[in-house]
């Protein structure tokens, strides 16, 4: 006897294969963003950029937050620059956002998991920068993507 | 009761595997987002300081004479102009006997915390009355400066 005949008849196999069906994206429902791990957090860390001038290029430190229990590798991360706005908050329209350019993620960062990771995105601000970005504050709004390694 | 075939057996298995390694692959992917900001700088004014005053003037006479001009910024400058001068009236000497023309050229980077000295002439007026004898003339300057980084 073939020791194949001591296997699994076809319908136990098909009720193990739908399990694993079954088994296989229940993370994706028991996850924030339905896309298979949380959605991780990006924020400035506090106190660590560099006050931008015509020409300069300077450093902003970022915190990226895992919410999961296993480490995750986040791949990507950009930032969109939005209009300044001065010390009073209201707004600066003759100091365009386009002023100020900050890079991508240059390469990959593991993240543990319910842990943090700090990393420097570069800053620029154009040399033609005007007078009138003075003093102001351009906001970031970020993304990214990760995976689990 | 029905056998499972080795070949069945094998499709039905390999299939399983690829289905649900798809899955797991797709299903283990995040996005981040968050929120930030980077700002710029302020700019100091600089302040012009008398340096070396040149030898005596006499009527219809010139001379050079220098001038120290500072950088409190965090950030490179270079002078764009130097304004004409036009001395202050002086123990009865009266004001603008001494003059200075704006400089043809104010070349050089002055480094961020650093200073830099211009060299300016001075012409005394021809009918200088005898009360501006043994006198120092203090002629007021503006400068007008851009960053440079």
């Amino acid at each position: 006897m073939s020791r194949w005949r001591f296997g699994v008849p076809a319908g136990a196999l098909a009720a193990v294969v739908l399990t694993w069906f079954a088994i296989g994206p229940a993370p994706v429902a028991n996850t924030a963003n339905g896309n298979g791990i949380k959605q991780f957090g990006i924020a400035d860390v506090p106190g660590k950029a560099t006050a931008l001038f015509p020409g300069a290029t300077g450093t902003r430190w970022i915190r990226l937050a895992n919410a999961e229990n296993f480490p995750i590798l986040v791949q990507t991360v950009t930032a969109a620059v939005g209009k300044p706005a001065d010390g009073r908050g209201r707004p600066v329209p003759a100091c365009p956002a386009t002023s100020v350019r900050v890079d991508a993620l240059p390469r990959p960062v593991p993240v543990a998991g319910n842990g943090t990771a700090d990393v420097a995105l570069t800053t620029h601000m154009l040399p033609g920068a005007p007078d009138a970005c003075r003093s102001v504050t351009f906001p970031l709004t970020y993304t990214g993507t990760a995976v689990k390694p | 009761m029905r056998k499972i075939s080795k070949r069945s057996a094998v499709v039905l298995g390999a299939a399983g595997v690829v289905v649900v390694a798809g899955v797991a692959y797709a299903a283990w992917s995040s996005s981040g987002a968050g929120t930030g900001s980077v700002s710029s700088t302020t700019s100091v004014n600089s302040a012009i300081t008398p340096g070396s005053s040149g030898t005596a003037l006499y009527p219809g006479g010139g001379t050079d004479f220098t001038v120290t001009i500072d950088n409190p910024n965090d950030y490179p400058v270079v002078v764009t102009g130097i304004s004409a001068g036009s001395s202050d009236e002086v123990n009865g000497c009266a004001a603008g006997t001494v003059t200075s023309a704006i400089p043809g050229t104010t070349p050089g980077t002055i480094a961020a915390k650093g200073s830099r000295t211009y060299t300016l002439h001075a012409t005394m007026n021809a009918n200088a009355g005898d009360a501006c004898k043994s006198q120092t003339f203090t002629l007021p300057l503006t400068a007008t400066l851009a960053s440079n980084a």
